[in-house]
């Protein structure tokens, strides 16, 4: 799950021009450490949901790695 | 709607309005400190990289912007607070009274960037205000081709591209919307999942 996580992260940061991530920490502020906008969260969500069928963002606003982690567990 | 138009009695000359939880507040009522944090707001990379001047301003030029605001009647500019926090900014610029239209510009405080999801209630209510406050019937605005945050909630909320062109290093989208088209929206209409569905057909490949 977390690959994949990594992989979806690692797919919206270049299509932004931003180096890749090899890890992804729980406490990973998904703004501030990864560099997502408002629109990049939205793409995260829809290909989030895709994959795992589970939309993050239903219950409000998710901010770090660990709490994507915590609703798709 | 029911709206307040509110006078700082405290300072002369001084307006702003309350929508709900929304307070929009004209910059030359701003204290000489409100302007100065909004200088901060405006000189942050995260907000000025998407300005058509991505250039830093000095905080003297900024200053002098807002008092020439005084006798500009072709533009103006307002804090936005949400709950009595401020939250970001909006400005009407080049406006024409005959056909009641202008160009908007907008932008989050860069602490602030996740104060609504994706921000669609933000946006909405700055078009609400620019719309059905200050009585615009139409509102121009340019987006960078890359700033997808702001074409793809212009778009959720009725904007229509109308051309493009290029500044010599960027290329810049002119969009427009109506206040006939924005008042169609049903506001039920405008949760997240709706605005994912959106970006899901036009934005992501």
């Amino acid at each position: 799950m977390e690959k994949k996580i990594l992989e979806i992260v690692n797919n919206i940061r270049e299509s932004k021009g931003l180096s890749l991530k090899y890890k992804l920490e729980a406490t990973d502020n998904l703004r501030n450490d990864l560099d997502l906008t408002s629109f990049d969260l939205a793409e995260l969500t829809v290909k989030i949901e895709d994959e795992f069928d589970i939309d993050i963002f239903e219950d409000g606003l998710v901010s770090t790695v660990g709490e994507i982690l915590e609703k798709l567990r | 709607m029911v709206y307040v138009k509110q006078q700082y009695y405290d300072r002369p000359n001084s307006w702003g309005y309350i929508i709900d939880r929304y307070t929009f507040t004209n910059y030359l009522s701003l204290s000489h400190e409100e302007k100065k944090e909004i200088w901060g707001w405006r000189n942050h990379p995260s907000v000025r990289k998407w300005m058509f001047n991505s250039n830093e301003i000095n905080m003297s030029d900024h200053m002098d912007f807002i008092d020439n605001l005084e006798i500009n009647y072709s533009k103006s500019y307002w804090r936005i607070s949400y709950n009595d926090i401020p939250i970001g900014c909006c400005s009407i610029d080049k406006v024409e009274y005959e056909s009641k239209s202008g160009e908007i510009g907008l932008y989050y405080r860069p602490d602030k960037q996740n104060h609504s999801p994706f921000g669609i209630d933000f946006v909405y209510n700055i078009y609400n205000f620019m719309f059905n406050i200050l009585g615009f019937n139409t509102l121009y605005g340019e987006i960078k081709q890359n700033n997808t945050n702001s074409l793809s909630l212009a778009e959720f909320l009725g904007g229509k591209k109308i051309s493009e062109y290029s500044d010599g290093d960027d290329l810049f989208y002119n969009l427009c919307i109506s206040s006939e088209t924005f008042n169609q929206i049903k506001t039920e209409s405008l949760n997240p999942k709706n605005y994912l569905n959106f970006i899901k057909q036009n934005y992501i490949k």
